[in-house]
């Protein structure tokens, strides 16, 4: 791990909760409470409607104060609401900071985290949770009556009995664990081991190794190893699903593909999270764009940008993206995209340089990237605009671009 | 969502029942004074020109008036005006989703009650960010306080979904989520200031104004704050990173 100032966040990262239906709920109950008070202050009866505004308000006030005491969660909860699926927190992160922090988890079961230790919390769809150890040490106490726990680092799984106490410490590549109660279940690209009370293991990798130099963007999801080697122990819980289809090489349906994602424990962003290659994020992409889930896609098409930058679908999410935010209407990241796939020099640079030609705005814009595409593709299929527009006859772009919408375009 | 409002503004007075179209310089005009007997049926007439001006259209420090006068079409429309606003200063102060809807309901409420002591009523908006920051505030010190008794809801795990936008990449979620995180272990005044400046990009004298206290104790937070979390904050693995 490294340290840092911290990142500054930036507006556009924040999330957009004032949703018109958000803002009517909270209306209606406004406005319900100030047509109370306006009724209680108005008339001849004014005394007495105070006296009865005055009870009301202090049994409500009661009624207030004793959901608050008593069932603080309820009364955070407004009562005609389901929270839809995208408002559910997927994930819950723990971090200790430098200081150790210890935290209690659904289930009964607690983890304290050293200095420095950050851990997620991945939800199944049971209810049951698992433990992601991203950085760090952490101790995990199974108590007696707590439900039994996985832990996964990297490729790593460890399955915790209940009335079981084990450390675990996760470096970059490898890991150690101790086990000071109980029994711990490890499941790693090694092989399986059982750990009982006073064994450790030492120096477990949490990676597979790579046996290609192609092999780094075939790697098998962070469980698919566990789940490959796993021994047939029911009494051991794990992370109920792996995503094990998507580190295959052949194409696999997205149907299929999409159902196996959303078993996974971390949900649709723990599968993005979790994937070991640039193919298996291009096939959660290919699964999610089938499910009309257009903003999944585009976060697996910016984790292969930012993981796997080097890998032979980092143009493609480039390009991809570009044409997605172009579509939106979003043309500052639109070109900053382009211009990412152009980066590649693959086969996507000439395409994209033609996207950026027909949807600039400014006329000096416009005329600069049809000079650099007639100089770079000369015989190129934008040629002819190119040279319209490098000639001074420019029109600006409708607000609705319709760009050629190429094969994998969003 | 700047046009959605337009919309509801739009249907908040009914149309007159005979439309003149009115020229387009006096649509906008406001009025300096609230006319008397005005209700939430009926479009608002100018005493000078009797031309329909909508609700909408009008400024803060007459809408005030209005809504103080017990016109809840007028507190409707200043509602509707900074429902974000109080709904995403609640929500970042906070770090949760979770209580957003009682705190707006309840700010919102209660500058209702008390619009009749607002001395500047074109300074609605600051006036009612105070409001939700102090009740924000007053939860989150509550909750504190139920955490220490033990009798608080268990963990302290940060919703990442609650603040940080679903298209954020996986490393600044995981950034937010690291931020949050440490910002729980600061005090809680310290944690709203720091958050009004370098989340909601407010200016000290705002933050100021909002958190009701001098200049001198808020630049002084902001940078305990900022020291602690530079401190403590630590750079996950690159392929690690939370979505």
């Amino acid at each position: 791990m490294t340290r840092r100032g911290t990142p500054p966040i930036h507006p556009d990262d924040l999330r957009d909760h004032a949703h018109e239906d958000r803002i009517d709920r909270i209306w209606e109950r406004i406005d319900a409470d100030i047509a109370v008070q306006t009724a209680a202050a108005s008339g001849a009866r004014r005394s007495r409607s105070a006296l009865v505004f005055a009870v009301a308000a202090a049994f409500a006030a009661g009624i207030g104060l004793g959901k608050a005491v008593w069932q603080p969660r309820a009364s955070s909860q407004p009562t005609t609401v389901v929270r839809p699926p995208e408002e559910q927190a997927a994930l819950d992160v723990l971090a200790a900071g430098t200081h150790g922090r210890t935290f209690g988890l659904p289930g009964g079961a607690r983890v304290a985290l050293s200095p420095g230790g950050t851990a997620e919390i991945l939800r199944n769809p049971d209810g049951t949770v698992a433990l992601r150890l991203v950085q760090g040490e952490a101790q995990v106490d199974t108590a007696a009556d707590a439900q039994p726990l996985s832990v996964v680092a990297g490729d790593a799984l460890l399955s915790v009995q209940t009335g079981s106490v084990m450390h675990v410490r996760r470096g970059s590549e490898d890991l150690d664990v101790s086990v000071s109660d109980g029994s711990v279940q490890l499941v790693s690209p090694a092989g399986t081991r059982h750990l009982s009370r006073g064994e450790r293991a030492d120096a477990i990798p949490v990676h597979a190794p790579v046996v290609a130099s192609t092999a780094s963007s075939q790697r098998p999801g962070p469980l698919a190893a566990a789940r490959r080697d796993r021994p047939s122990n029911d009494s051991v819980r794990a992370p109920s699903v792996a995503p094990e289809r998507l580190g295959r090489p052949e194409a696999v349906d997205p149907a299929e593909t999409l159902q196996v994602i959303r078993r996974h424990p971390g949900g649709i962003d723990g599968a993005i999270a979790g994937a070991r290659s640039a193919q298996e994020l291009m096939e959660i992409h290919d699964a999610l764009r089938s499910a009309a889930d257009l903003a999944g896609a585009m976060r697996a098409l910016e984790r292969i940008l930012a993981s796997f930058p080097n890998s032979e679908y980092a143009q493609i999410a480039a390009w991809q993206l570009g044409a997605a935010y172009q579509r939106a209407g979003n043309a500052a990241k639109a070109n900053e995209y382009f211009e990412r796939a152009r980066s590649f020099k693959g086969a996507l640079a000439e395409d994209a340089l033609c996207r950026q030609l027909k949807s600039a705005t400014n006329k000096d814009d416009a005329v600069r990237i049809a000079q650099e595409y007639l100089q770079g593709y000369p015989d190129g299929r934008c040629k002819d605009d190119a040279e319209r527009v490098a000639g001074g006859d420019f029109t600006p772009p409708d607000d609705d671009v319709s760009a050629d919408a190429g094969p994998r375009d969003l | 969502m700047k046009a959605a409002l337009a919309q509801r503004r739009l249907r908040l007075v009914p149309p007159a029942p005979e439309p003149r179209p009115a020229p387009a310089e006096a649509r906008g005009t406001p009025l300096s004074t609230p006319p008397p007997g005005l209700g939430h049926e009926a479009p608002i007439e100018s005493p000078v020109r009797s031309r329909a001006i909508t609700l909408a259209s009008l400024p803060d420090a007459d809408l005030v008036a209005l809504a103080a006068e017990g016109k809840s079409a007028a507190f409707e429309v200043l509602y509707r005006r900074y429902a974000a606003f109080a709904i995403h200063l609640a929500t970042r102060i906070h770090g949760s989703v979770r209580d957003v809807e009682d705190i707006v309901h309840d700010a919102f409420v209660s500058a209702f009650e008390r619009l009749r002591d607002l001395h500047d009523p074109s300074a609605f908006k600051g006036w009612l960010g105070a409001i939700v920051v102090h009740a924000v505030r007053t939860r989150m010190r509550r909750a504190k306080l139920m955490n220490t008794l033990g009798i608080g809801p268990r963990g302290d795990a940060v919703d990442v979904d609650a603040v940080a936008s679903p298209e954020a990449s996986p490393a600044v979620r995981a950034q937010v989520a690291q931020i949050y995180a440490l910002l729980k272990m600061v005090p809680t005044d310290d944690r709203i200031a720091w958050t009004l400046r370098s989340v909601e990009g407010h200016d000290l004298e705002t933050v100021a104004r909002l958190t009701e206290c001098s200049l001198a104790t808020v630049k002084r937070r902001i940078v305990r704050t900022q020291r602690f979390l530079d401190d403590h904050f630590v750079e996950p693995h690159p392929e690690e990173v939370s979505p």
